[in-house]
């Protein structure tokens, strides 16, 4: 499967959340990085939502859903069968 | 509980199959200052860490080591799978393949499986944050070592990102070793 540039945005944001989740345990009253992190939490929705409409569930246990007509986990690929 | 996310942290390349450096990147995998040493090191240190700052970052750090464990066992898969028997002989992986194929096992750069004796939790919050940080150093040198072995820019990449993450997991080690500290010099009157 080709690496799509959706999955590309998706780590991008979702690399920003991690440094800002680390950032705030240390520091949890700092109201700005507060704001940063709901900001691109609102981003990293919109954009899982459109990676699994096109690529299928990125996440189990309901996190995600499933397509109505397939049980899509078991046949999109697995990461490290991707070319990036 | 955790749950599955259907993506790496990073997209992984290689730009050619290198079974010698397979061998020596697993031990990221299964080494002392791997990946798998560092997630269960700090996941298991929580339940006695007093400090409530310390125990979310050791929540978070130790579920980013996951994430980072199968980053690396992506590119050991990438790079050691279309290897023949007598290629994986040839590169020193004849003793792995007659053990596990091409499967991924717990070892380090010379085979020695995984031990829990490579972590450690002594209960004492300076202890237990010092010794992640010094887990954390060793991480950061071991990812050097492996970007000097090897001259595929693909895989340079993914290690320099490595490397660079164990940078920011000791800083914040630092901070919260440096709250911990800050709090038991306080005199308490009561």
């Amino acid at each position: 499967m080709e690496y799509s540039d959706t999955l590309r945005r998706l780590q991008e944001v979702e690399f920003g959340l991690v440094e800002l989740q680390f950032y705030l345990d240390i520091n949890p009253e700092d109201q700005r990085a507060i704001h940063q992190y709901n900001y691109l939490s609102d981003e990293l929705h919109r954009l899982k939502h459109q990676y699994e409409l096109k690529h299928g569930p990125l996440m189990q246990y309901g996190f995600s859903q499933s397509p109505a007509n397939q049980w899509a986990w078991v046949s999109t690929p697995w990461p490290w069968e991707i070319e990036y | 509980m955790w749950i599955y996310e259907k993506k790496l942290e990073i997209p992984v390349r290689v730009s050619k199959p290198d079974l010698q450096m397979a061998k020596f990147l697993i031990t990221q995998y299964g080494g002392p200052d791997g990946e798998l040493s560092a997630a269960l090191r700090y996941l298991n240190q929580r339940y006695s860490m007093p400090n409530e700052r310390a125990k979310a970052l050791l929540t978070d750090i130790g579920t980013e080591e996951l994430g980072h464990l199968e980053v690396i066992a992506t590119l050991v898969h990438k790079l050691v799978k279309d290897a023949t028997p007598e290629q994986m002989r040839a590169a020193g992986l004849g003793s792995h393949y007659a053990d596990h194929d091409k499967a991924l096992f717990y070892v380090d750069a010379n085979g020695v499986p995984w031990t829990a004796a490579y972590i450690q939790a002594k209960g004492d919050p300076i202890a237990d944050l010092c010794e992640d940080i010094a887990a954390e150093e060793k991480a950061r040198a071991t990812y050097q070592w492996l970007i000097n072995l090897t001259d595929d820019p693909d895989v340079i990449q993914v290690l320099t990102y490595l490397r660079e993450r164990e940078v920011v997991h000791s800083q914040r080690f630092r901070e919260a070793l440096y709250i911990v500290e800050e709090f038991n010099n306080t005199k308490r009157i009561f």
